[in-house]
């Protein structure tokens, strides 16, 4: 073991950029957990929200006033959304109901929620037909959330697939193409060529990581886990070549 | 669009949905709803403040909302049929924008995969061939091969950029979702 983490270190000294990515790719990887976790609460109570319309908009079909309608909501509810809502309501009995229906909007931190707080305020306050307003909101943002669910599923595949294409088969083949064509030259091992192929891996490897993380909308996110996946293709490359050096002896 | 039409339908006049949608959360169309009523304090008219977004807008789709609501202010029309039509031919084009993102994005791992190897082998063969020949080889000018190896790091950055631009499909074709 002491010995596995030796090497590792020798080869990580070989190259100064890849000295400098370790400690950040670490670093970054730590950083971009939040953003998965925060990402799929987000998620979750998107995914709830057309119900909860569905369920105000039955309940005040059936005559409950909007306040009656979103306390019976949080009351059924046992998930973030029916938590979250219930503060709200809760913070009503102080404040006004206008400024609980924000307050929910902001805890969830979704644009898309406080996008249909923000209309309901509006529609409570111009006294509209709440019963019609929410449901044709409810199918309007379950139509949405179908189109959001259909990218991430179809998009998903084909970026882990960029990913693991360039961040990983690609190192190793040139790792392995170039540790059995130089094998014989004096001074090729770790001389320029192999530094430029390290910055190669980097920048592609964070150019792949971009654009897997826009095909499923969430580029900033994405972007954190570069350093990781730079100085995992960098590492691949160069064990590659190692090895394959090794190997032929 | 399914907002303001929400608000319409709800009876709230058109400057006041505006003004609801002008406070946030709508991107650039927030942004200019919220300029259109500062002008409109400043004295301006609204089919005018509308007409100047509708030219400087670059968007079919923006164009055609600005146009509705236009529309509604110089003549009156049935500005609730009219977005209802507009938001469901919007989706549908959507949808149709999503179908053909998916399409075109399936080939761009193994598209990226292909400019990613074939660089490094093309440019990475010439890079070493110096190193494997000895400096007397009658036969290779080394002066002219060393010269091309030098060029290795280089073109494998202006490689990485061409990357970049097949990538930025990913960016452009985005239907918004």
């Amino acid at each position: 073991m002491k010995l596995i983490l030796w090497d590792f270190y020798e080869d990580l000294s070989l190259s100064f950029i890849l000295v400098l990515l370790v400690p950040i790719a670490i670093a970054c990887s730590a950083g971009a957990i939040p953003g998965i976790i925060e990402h799929r609460r987000r998620r979750r109570l998107e995914e709830a929200l057309p119900e909860i319309l569905e369920a105000m908009s039955n309940s005040v079909g059936a005559g409950l006033g909007i306040e009656q309608a979103l306390h019976e909501v949080s009351s059924t509810r046992r998930d973030e959304t029916g938590v979250l809502m219930a503060q709200a309501m809760k913070r009503a009995k102080a404040t006004t109901f206008n400024a609980a229906l924000a307050e929910y909007a902001l805890l969830t931190r979704s644009v898309m929620i406080q996008r249909v707080m923000n209309l309901l305020s509006a529609a409570i306050e111009q006294n509209a037909p709440l019963q019609e307003v929410t449901n044709s909101m409810s199918v309007e943002y379950d139509r949405l959330n179908k189109l959001v669910n259909m990218r991430e599923k179809e998009m998903t595949g084909q970026s882990f697939l960029l990913i693991m294409l360039m961040c990983l088969l690609l190192p190793v083949i040139m790792g392995f193409m170039f540790g059995a064509f130089a094998t014989g030259a004096g001074g090729a091992y770790f001389g320029n060529i192999h530094g430029w192929m390290i910055t190669f891996h980097i920048l592609a490897s964070a150019v792949c990581v971009g654009v897997s993380g826009r095909m499923l909308g969430r580029m900033k996110q994405a972007l954190w886990w570069a350093p990781f996946w730079g100085a995992l293709s960098s590492l691949a490359y160069i064990e590659t070549f190692a090895g394959v050096l090794a190997g032929l002896g | 669009m399914r907002a303001l039409q929400v608000l319409v339908g709800s009876g709230i006049g058109l400057e006041t949905s505006m003004h609801i949608i002008g406070r946030g959360g709508y991107g650039v169309i927030s942004d200019d709803f919220a300029t259109i009523l500062t002008n409109l304090g400043r004295g301006a008219r609204l089919e005018e403040e509308l007409a100047k977004i509708h030219t400087r807008s670059k968007s079919t789709s923006y164009r055609r909302f600005i146009n509705t609501l236009r529309n509604n202010v110089a003549n009156d029309t049935d500005l609730l049929r009219s977005l209802e039509q507009q938001a469901e031919r919007e989706e549908e084009e959507r949808n149709e924008k999503m179908k053909e993102y998916i399409e075109v994005l399936s080939g761009l791992p193994t598209l990226m995969l292909t400019f990613g190897m074939l660089a490094p082998i093309i440019f990475g063969s010439v890079a070493v061939i110096p190193l494997m020949m000895s400096a007397d080889n009658p036969f290779i000018d080394m002066g002219t091969l060393s010269t091309a190896a030098g060029c290795f790091g280089p073109s494998l950055i202006l490689s990485v950029i061409a990357m970049a631009f097949v990538g930025m499909r990913a960016h452009t074709q985005d239907p918004g979702v």
